[in-house]
């Protein structure tokens, strides 16, 4: 008898260490400190609630036009922003703050000037006047709920600030409406601290809605880490997309 | 001697079924180690041979030499001849025998052709288990450090690739991926298992209702109960040394802060205070500090303080990425950001260096064996999810493959009880 056979899974199968791939290189710039986004309380303008947002973004001059140039390090430890990468709101400074909208606009850079455009003129987003039932609406902004971030970043970004305005304002002028606010993570690093950035992430889509006068029950926060990616690829393209937070509405 | 023929017929039948029908995990060594002490086990009926060569290969401190050369001596307590002895090629030649009551191994030196030392290893229903304890007591007897093969591994394997096709298993098996067997089945994410220091419960985080909750189970009875839902997070779950608590991470007061929760009483005490995200804690040894991840620097890296509160002091200091220790006796393995890629590292605590032993670019949750001797962690290989078994010393490695899908997040049990 051969007491060998069961044992065929064990015998010894050389792999190859794939160690070339890992040893990529990446130059890592370093970002400006001011890669961060002011959302101050601009003149009191609309009527609606007490807090108005210009969305005033003030961007220094931030890593942003280096973004393109690799798929790893461009945006690994580079831009950490005032270091929590946070929301940095500006309540209390009372129209002195800068009401006009716009993002302080030098220092984006060309690399993202797509994104220039996009982003909210409105004064106290005082046009709006989104009904419940534009949320089945593939036309309206509204059916855009995934708000996307970079590496290591829970700063929204300034194009999504549109997206944002409206969805604050549907559920600001709707109480009993709620929402959940998913945070994600791409899956490089550790599981749980990835779990920790997602939720900096949707905290900083609360924020931006608490500013904007959504009642604070009406969008709480869960964070998922790393654990859902919309693509399970090992890409930048695959890890950009599930760097998110996705807004969810309870009950529709 | 028919009669052991045929238990080790029956031998070979149970470990044979065991091994085909539901191994889930396959296994591969990537990495021999061609250092380390020469021994050579002898062919043992049943093949009990295999798994001792396989265990002690794993530890990095051994060269092991082909059974085949010790054919003609592979009789437990036979005499031998000093000059064939010396033709192994080996310090030490190990023999076994079955009996009724289990395996009886011996350890000759083949200087002197003298047994060193012997053991009984009684009977398990889990037959690979008694050659792991034949393994543990080589190891001891050659290395002076006791042996962890007989332990367990529990891990998390994910199958379906859109999200909802997603099935999450967490299993329980034997520390070379055999003997496999579910715990926990959830169409939610299943996270971070931790062991309880007897080896009999796990907690883990699940979002089965939606959010996140930690809940403990029984890996034997299977009997759950949740002990942590606060609003946010609730995460990184880690069982103090003493049973009586777990270490863990809440963001209830606003940011993820590390608690310690009383699993006699459930209250939670919050032990870190800062803006930053403090997560990952895991115990010392003594039960008295906790090393965990923050980045109050401005990057995740590992930090220390007292389990009863207070100050705490930075652990890591080389590296922009240090984070998810695990602890055990003095030494400590956790993640390292090495140019763009993410690594195990081990160092000892107290001291600055440390010793990076992964080479993939994705490497993460490390996990100690009880002995500190072996490293299992979560890489990728072909873009699945896979684990990894490294020698404290990088010498050996192995890989447990998953079939179908991801194996992720692996923890090392105890020493089994």
């Amino acid at each position: 008898m051969k007491p060998i056979k069961w044992m065929i899974p064990l015998v010894a199968v050389s792999v190859l260490v794939l160690s070339g791939c890992s040893q990529m290189q990446q130059k890592v710039e370093t970002a400006e400190a001011g890669n961060r986004i002011t959302t101050g309380t601009g003149a009191n303008l609309s009527g609606r609630t007490g807090v108005t947002t210009a969305g005033n973004a003030l961007r220094g001059s931030s890593a942003l036009g280096n973004r393109s140039t690799s798929s790893f390090g461009g945006a690994s430890s580079s831009t950490y922003g005032d270091g929590r990468g946070n929301l940095v709101n500006g309540i209390g400074s009372n129209g002195s703050s800068p009401s006009t909208t716009g993002l302080g606009g030098s220092g984006i850079g060309g690399s993202n000037s797509s994104s220039f455009g996009a982003s909210d003129n409105r004064l106290g987003g005082s046009g709006g006047d989104y009904k419940v039932t534009d949320l089945n609406d593939s036309n309206s902004i509204l059916s855009r709920r995934v708000i996307y971030f970079a590496y290591d970043q829970s700063t929204i970004e300034p194009e999504y600030f549109e997206i944002l305005d409206a969805h604050s304002e549907l559920l600001a002028s709707n109480p009993n409406l709620t929402v959940r606010l998913e945070g994600h993570a791409d899956e490089r690093g550790s599981r749980e601290y990835n779990v920790a950035l997602s939720e900096r992430r949707a905290q900083s889509v609360k924020q931006f809605m608490d500013l904007k006068g959504v009642g604070s029950e009406q969008n709480q926060t869960v964070a998922y880490g790393e654990e859902l990616p919309v693509d399970p690829g090992h890409t930048e393209a695959a890890w950009s997309k599930n760097r998110r937070v996705e807004i969810k509405y309870i009950g529709r | 001697m028919k009669i052991n023929k045929i238990r080790s017929l029956i031998f070979l039948l149970a470990i044979s079924v065991m091994g085909s029908a539901l191994a889930d995990l396959e296994l591969r060594i990537s990495k021999t180690s061609s250092r380390g002490i020469p021994v050579v086990i002898a062919p043992m009926a049943g093949g009990a041979h295999a798994i001792i060569e396989a265990d002690l290969n794993r530890s990095g401190r051994f060269k092991i030499v082909s059974s085949q050369r010790a054919t003609n001596m592979a009789t437990f307590g036979g005499a031998l001849e000093p000059g064939r002895l010396k033709m192994l090629g080996a310090a030490f030649l190990v023999r076994g025998r079955r009996t009724g009551a289990g395996l009886d191994i011996e350890i000759v030196s083949t200087a002197t052709g003298k047994r060193d030392a012997s053991y009984r290893i009684g009977n398990l229903p889990n037959q690979r288990r008694v050659a792991h304890q034949a393994a543990d007591k080589i190891f001891e007897q050659l290395v002076k450090i006791k042996g962890a093969f007989d332990t367990r591994l529990v891990y998390v394997t994910v199958t379906g690739r859109a999200i909802s096709d997603r099935v999450y298993k967490l299993f329980v098996a034997d520390a070379d991926g055999y003997n496999p067997r579910a715990i926990l089945t959830s169409r939610k994410p299943v996270m971070s298992p931790s062991w309880s220091a007897d080896g009999s419960q796990i907690a883990y985080v699940s979002f089965e209702r939606g959010t996140p909750a930690i809940y403990v189970q029984n890996i034997f009875t299977g009997q759950k109960r949740m002990v942590s839902s606060r609003r946010g997070i609730n995460g990184a779950p880690s069982w103090s040394p003493d049973g009586s608590k777990l270490a863990l991470s809440l963001s209830v007061d606003g940011n993820p802060e590390v608690y310690i929760l009383s699993l006699t009483n459930g209250a939670f005490k919050r032990l870190t205070n800062s803006r930053a995200i403090d997560t990952e804690p895991n115990w010392t040894k003594d039960g008295r500090s906790i090393i965990f991840t923050s980045d109050r620097g401005g990057r995740p890296q590992l930090y220390k303080m007292s389990a009863s509160g207070g100050s705490s002091r930075r652990v890591t200091f080389d590296g922009s990425y240090n984070s998810a220790a695990d602890v055990v006796g003095d030494k400590i393995a956790f993640v390292r950001r090495v140019s763009g890629a993410f690594r195990v590292a081990i160092m000892e605590d107290g001291q600055r260096g440390a010793r990076v032993v992964s080479d993939g670019r994705f490497d993460e949750s490390p996990s100690l064996a009880p002995n500190a001797t072996m490293v299992v962690y979560a890489t990728q290989n072909k873009g699945r999810g896979t684990l990894s078994v490294v020698s404290d010393n990088g010498y050996a490695k192995q890989e447990l493959l998953s079939p179908g899908g991801d194996v992720r997040e692996p923890a090392w049990s105890p020493y089994l009880r």
